[in-house]
């Protein structure tokens, strides 16, 4: 097990590697002018422009930049207070320790190895971009974990209510809530929401930072509105497909209690899939929802890529794709091993049978 | 009856007087922003944009500042003066501290923290050449010092990052006598030169601090991290969420009337905002057309009576021709550059467009409210006697302007243009009517709303010699249109940084290169017999006239007034060879809780959105009441 | 399995919300990247006989092949048989094939014509009258032609994407699953590419290539084949190890053959659950593509509710309209599909 684990991390890591290569040299095709702001593209000449992008190295060969950028992933800085005096990228680091130098601190700075993705540059110019993800992560993580808690708990008991009272009258209301879910476009859905929610119920329009816990209502609502509908759709599907197996009848007939059979067998097997993906919806909460965060000023992690990639933060841009990466393989393997937990037929290092 | 009337013309006045009385002032006001216009660089020095800068002017106070009539008054300087101005000696209060994002004071602002400001601005190594471009024109000794970083830093970039004041004060033409007093030595004589002491450029760098984080640590500054000198400090910032400025209990000025709070609120569209004002949560709002156009037609609209005009934004926006259009292939187009080069047919254009419903796109109400009948932008330049340095164009232009019409437009006038251009263009062998590509951003709805408005205008009133066509990029403007001269002509808005006509008609002088537009937007330094069917000399001829007037104005230093005449005749002879033709200005709809002739209102610099001395209403203005208080503004 | 995935993209939203109601195959969606066959291995010991001593080849012949057991069973007569019997599905269908014909209809019938129509101060934001059926928009223009006409867009654009995404999907899918050795290549591509957020290609290709329709179409196709394929791969890991392929590899069939006549009648309810569903999945794409600026287009659905966003809180009929008609093709959408989907299946057909 250890074994297999240790042979799917580095494997992981590998792939977020390559990803994050692939989207450094996909973001370097993006025309230089996205630097520039528009007053400045206006009143800016070419010699002028090419100053700015010589100064930050962004004329160098994209190749080069990549090299760059995975130089100084860990660097030793020396730093004082909250800002960089010096950086030594490991192999500088290395051939300076080799030469004998020795690194002297002044008064007041202090030094230590950082994993460095490097500065945004627009969207909180000059933060190290690890410390921009960290503080949008936690108000799209509060939202998100809300929101999957209450459609985790609404969605499972309604499909299982759903299945267990089949083609009844809840059954039904229960699809056509699903169908209509999906059918309306979500900015109609959310701008019906914001509507309802303002102008009848009087709740804030925007987020409020000083105020999180009345302006936080829509936006949860919106959230969970969706995935409620997501996991009632599926927890009626699997329980339906497990209710017709053999042993559920086996258990009806030798006479246990349809809640008994219902709770006890069925919801315990028709739950495994979904525990599947439970840790990954988990993880992803922290990526926040696009539409959601913009429609209700919400300063989280959604919006944060497609704001960053037209203002040409491309540090910001590969630092969250890495991230998203990571939480991508991290939630795929917790969920494999959930799974195991809940089914211990499945077993994730042998061969061959696999349910 | 008589008496009855009276009597309750009496009461309603007296009513309406008791609820403008029982109205309270805002203390803690809350302004929004959308989204887009988050704020990016907490570095004033590396800064260029109008986002940073809105908030930025609160809290860096540099040399001067401006009042709502546009006024230079003071700031850190209390007062100013040159010699021939060539040399501006600044005297600075002694009382300007700096204070971090909790209101503490940090250290005292003295000469030394402008010399700092200026080296972060010029280094090239700390601001990796941003903001570069008014003090090296301007200032002495300034494009020495940055190339001499320049060169440092391809071979040691920590040599110039450590670069200190020595070397900077050895090359460049400042110089601080004693610790309250800054003198610029211009690279000629500048009589505009203060008004360049309001912009970013010049804005000053706590030395302690810049010792404390380095230059480094300061381009990256943050708001928890940066010092304060100006009327207020950033206590709480979250990114496109809201941010609030606290007032600075060690503002200088005990005079300027500030308020406790500013809250900036983000929002994501103006149809939000418009909720959060109904609500009372934010103080202004901007009317976007859906909102403006319901309230206005609806007079049972609870703001139906509360409708503002705002005052323009200090954009001037002109018709940019294109004298040497290209077409896909890279050749001339010499049908357009023919036709365009050929002062009847601009004439015409000029005369015979009446935009009043292009105008209404952007005001609908009251259209005529935009028209720009100059070059150079309303309020930049005032003459001695009061009189704006526009009117005085007009003038010299003698067109008569009317409120209630499109000035400009004479059908009479543009027919007899419309016939000769005819006539002479049929002659040359150009094929009217003739076609004129006009380019918007593809996927912009209001541009494509504009675009066809606008070729409605033309083709109504000038069908016969023009055939509007409208184009589209997908992203970027200069690389693909402006770069390959793809355009006919563009609508541009042009804003200055400092308070002088150069900054504005210098950019349109023939064989010069460092006039913008006609670099980029007129190419008209490219046009020869080679470019044109017919009439390139009487083209350069009327460009070298325009360029000879604006030079000698240019020269003039030691008389404002004279110089500003000079302005105007070069400006007034441009537009009247229509070598470009003003378009509009825009004035928008809002409602609001602050009067806005209360606010500072500059048509250069960056001062718009300063918190200062702003007349407040809780309640809201009414129309009728921001009537009367422009009626006063404007009778001062 | 779609709706779970979702959830795996960063940017939740932008996907198609893409949800099958009633489906009876596919529960458990083994992640590629799993390597977890569905059939067994066949032990290694049989390759060592001498081939020779196993079978000779038979000659094939196209008409002997096809002669077994005769039945007057028509597969397609009896999809269709199955599917007449979803009487919401067939309401459905025909209101949309109804509204179909009125998008071409509503500029015939109307005195107002998309070509001329004119911007008009005058006549902003009126609501729906008897001279404009939809009222006008920010420019004045009457909005009935104007929506018909972005119906007709939006669902070309659909159909177009659609049957792209079905197409490529379906043959790469096809050979990732039964060419043993690319399936670690393709599961190495598929995980870069869908791990890459799709938001990231999507700004680019809008930024540097354009924003029309055309190549968003193209966009959409070239990264929304990536479900469908993985969806077949794993059905084609489930059959192409069967006896009955055994058999025919054995007898000497041709690989095309195998997979189109073998193994592909097992995907076509899939694929054409898939194709259904992908098109109310386009309509809600392109809405968040329109919303974040990356299409550019003078009208579709997507185009209008964009725009909407800004006036619909005076002019709600700005909004209504072409939210009424994306809902209605995208319920449309789910009903036929799943009904069709249920038909298609040979073991429904019994």
């Amino acid at each position: 097990m250890l074994k297999y684990t240790l042979k799917r991390l580095l494997q992981s890591v590998l792939t977020v590697l390559l990803i994050v290569s692939i989207v450094f040299l996909l973001m370097r095709l993006l025309p230089t002018d996205y630097y520039f702001r528009e007053d400045e593209l206006m009143k800016f000449t070419d010699e002028q422009k090419n100053e700015r992008l010589e100064a930050e190295g962004l004329l160098d060969p994209p190749l080069v930049q990549l090299g760059n950028f995975f130089r100084n992933m860990i660097q030793y800085q020396i730093t004082k207070g909250k800002s960089v005096v010096k950086a030594y990228a490991l192999d500088q680091y290395i051939s300076a320790k080799l030469k004998g130098e020795t690194i002297e601190l002044a008064k007041g700075q202090k030094a230590g190895w950082v994993f460095n993705l490097g500065m945004s540059r627009r969207i909180s110019a000059g933060q190290p971009v690890q410390k921009v993800i960290a503080e949008k992560m936690g108000v799209s993580m509060q939202i998100g974990l809300i929101s999957l808690a209450i459609s985790l708990v609404l969605g499972v008991v309604l499909g299982v209510l759903q299945a267990r009272y089949k083609d009844g009258l809840l059954d039904h209301i229960g699809t056509g809530y699903t169908v209509f879910i999906n059918a309306v476009p979500h900015l109609v859905s959310y701008s019906l929401i914001l509507i309802f929610g303002n102008q009848v119920l009087g709740l804030p329009a925007v987020y409020k930072s000083r105020d999180p816990a009345i302006s936080l209502i829509m936006p949860i609502v919106c959230l969970a509105l969706a995935s409620t509908a997501g996991y009632m759709l599926w927890m009626r599907r699997y329980m339906v497909d497990e209710l017709n197996k053999d042993y559920i009848r086996l258990a009806k007939l030798k006479g246990l209690s349809t809640t008994k059979v219902m709770f006890r067998h069925v919801l315990k097997n028709a739950f495994v899939p979904l525990a599947q993906y439970l840790p990954y919806s988990i993880l992803l909460t922290v990526g926040g929802s696009l539409l959601v965060e913009s429609f209700f000023a919400i300063p989280g992690m959604g919006p944060l890529l497609s704001n960053a990639i037209p203002r040409y933060d491309l540090n910001l841009v590969q630092a969250i794709v890495m991230f998203y990466a990571s939480l991508g393989v991290i939630g795929v393997f917790l969920g494999d091993i959930l799974m195991c937990l809940f089914d211990p037929r499945i077993k994730l290092t042998g061969k061959g049978d696999v349910r | 009856m008589k008496k009855l009337l009276s009597l309750v013309l009496v009461l309603c006045m007296m009513a309406s007087l008791a609820v403008v009385a029982h109205a309270d002032e805002i203390t803690d006001y809350v302004d929004y922003q959308l989204q887009r216009s988050e704020v990016e660089y907490w570095c004033i020095q590396h800064s260029q944009g109008a986002v940073d800068l809105n908030v930025l002017c609160n809290c860096i106070d540099g040399l001067l500042t401006n009042d709502n009539y546009g006024n230079l008054i003071a700031c850190v300087a209390k007062d100013w003066s040159t010699d021939d101005g060539t040399n501006w000696t600044f005297n600075l209060r002694d009382d300007v501290v700096w204070v971090d994002y909790e209101g503490n004071e940090m250290a005292a602002l003295t000469s030394e923290d402008f010399l700092w400001g200026l080296e972060f601005t010029l280094n090239y190594a700390k601001n990796e050449a941003a903001n570069t471009s008014m003090p090296i024109e301007m200032i002495q000794g300034a494009g020495d010092y940055y190339e001499y970083t320049k060169t440092l830093a391809e071979s040691d970039k920590q040599a110039a990052l450590d670069l200190g004041l020595d070397k900077f004060l050895e090359m460049v033409g400042v110089a601080t006598p004693d610790d309250y007093t800054i003198v610029y030595t211009c690279t000629a004589p500048l009589g505009y030169f203060p008004t360049v002491a309001t912009y970013s450029c010049l804005s000053p760098i706590s030395g302690a601090l810049l010792e404390e984080i380095g230059a480094d640590g300061y381009r990256n500054v943050t708001f928890d991290t940066l010092w304060y000198n100006g009327p207020y400090y950033v206590s709480e910032f979250v990114d496109r969420s809201f941010k609030v400025f606290t007032a600075n209990p060690f503002y200088y000025n005990k005079e300027d009337k500030l308020f406790n709070t500013v809250t900036v609120q983000m929002v994501e569209s103006a149809d939000q905002a418009f909720l959060l004002y109904e609500a009372g949560d934010i103080d202004r709002y901007e009317l976007n057309q859906a909102n403006l156009t319901a309230i206005y037609n609806d007079p049972a609209d609870k703001f139906h009576d509360y409708l503002i005009e705002a005052r323009p934004t200090k954009y001037s926006y002109q018709w940019h021709f294109n004298y040497n259009r290209k077409d896909e292939n890279g050749d001339p187009d010499k049908q357009w550059n023919t036709a365009i080069a050929n002062e009847n047919f601009r004439k015409a254009w000029y005369w015979g467009l009446d935009m009043t419903d292009y105008l209404a796109r952007t005001n609908f109400i009251n259209p005529q409210s935009c028209q720009n009948y100059a070059y150079t932008a309303n309020g930049v330049v005032t003459m001695s006697d009061g009189r704006d340095y526009t009117a005085v164009v007009r003038e010299k232009l003698g067109l008569e302007y009317d409120a209630e019409k499109y000035s400009r437009f004479d059908a009479d006038k543009a027919a007899g243009y419309v016939a000769a251009a005819k006539e002479e263009l049929t002659a040359a062998g150009v094929e009217l009517p003739v076609k004129a590509h006009y380019f918007i951003q593809a996927g912009n709805q209001t541009a494509l709303d504009s675009a066809e408005v606008l070729k409605q205008v033309i083709e109504a009133n000038l069908g016969d010699i023009v055939e509007l066509v409208i184009d589209t990029y997908v992203t970027n403007f200069s690389q693909e249109v402006r770069n390959p001269h793809l355009q006919s002509f563009q609508i541009n808005g042009w804003g200055a940084d400092f308070g002088d006509p150069v900054n504005f008609i210098g950019q349109e002088t023939y064989a010069d290169d460092n006039a913008y537009y006609s670099q980029y937007y007129s190419n008209i330094n490219e046009v020869s017999a080679d470019t044109v069917l017919a009439g390139a000399d009487e083209l350069i001829a009327a460009y070298q006239e325009f360029t000879a007037l604006e030079k000698a104005a240019a020269a003039i230093n030691d008389d404002l007034d004279a110089r500003y005449e000079g302005f105007a005749e070069a400006e007034a002879c441009m537009i009247d060879h229509a070598l470009l033709i003003p378009c509009y200005y825009n004035v928008g709809w809002i409602l609001s809780k602050v009067n806005p002739y209360s606010q500072v209102y500059c048509a250069y610099g960056m001062m718009t959105y300063r918190y200062v001395n702003y007349e407040t209403n809780d309640a809201g203005y009414t129309t009728a009441e921001i009537a009367d208080l422009k009626a006063a503004y404007e009778a001062k | 399995m779609a709706a779970k995935k979702e959830r795996k993209k960063t940017v939740q939203e932008l996907e198609a919300p893409v949800v099958n109601l009633n489906v009876n195959y596919d529960t458990v969606d083994t992640e590629p990247k799993k390597e977890r066959p569905m059939g067994r291995e066949y032990p290694k010991s049989r390759n060592k006989m001498p081939e020779k001593q196993l079978f000779e080849f038979a000659e094939y012949h196209p008409q002997d092949a096809e002669r077994t057991g005769y039945s007057n069973y028509s597969y397609w007569k009896s999809v269709w048989a199955n599917f007449v019997k979803n009487k919401a599905a067939v309401t459905m269908l025909c209101v949309f094939i109804v509204l179909f014909i009125f998008t071409f209809v509503a500029e015939w019938i109307s005195p107002y014509k998309l070509k001329e129509l004119q911007q008009n101060n005058n006549e902003i934001f009126l609501l729906p009258s008897s001279e404009h059926w939809f009222g006008t928009t920010q420019a004045g223009k009457d909005y009935w032609v104007i929506t018909w006409y972005a119906t007709r867009v939006s669902i070309g654009l659909a159909a177009m994407v659609a049957v792209g995404q079905i197409v490529v999907g379906t043959i790469i899918g096809l050979i990732w699953g039964y060419v043993r050795k690319l399936d670690r290549l393709f599961t190495e591509i598929y995980n870069l590419i869908d791990n890459i957020p799709t938001i990231i290609y999507m700004t680019l290709i809008a930024l540097m290539v354009g924003q029309s329709v055309g190549i968003m179409a193209v966009a959409m196709i070239a990264f929304g084949w990536l479900g469908t394929a993985r969806n077949v791969r794993n059905l084609v890991f489930m059959y192409r190890d069967r006896e009955y392929n055994l058999a025919s590899r054995c007898l000497g069939t041709r690989l095309f053959r195998i997979l189109f006549k073998n193994i592909f009648p097992y995907l076509i309810s899939v694929i054409v659950l898939r194709l259904t569903l992908a098109i109310p999945g386009t309509i809600a794409y392109e809405t968040t593509l329109s919303y974040l600026g990356l299409i550019s287009e003078e009208y579709s659905l997507g185009i209008l509710l964009r725009n909407s966003r800004d006036y619909f809180l005076r002019f709600p009929h700005m909004l209504v309209f072409p939210a009424i008609i994306v809902s209605i093709i995208t319920i449309t959408f789910y009903l036929v599909g799943n009904a069709f989907s249920d038909a298609c299946d040979p073991r429904n057909h019994v």
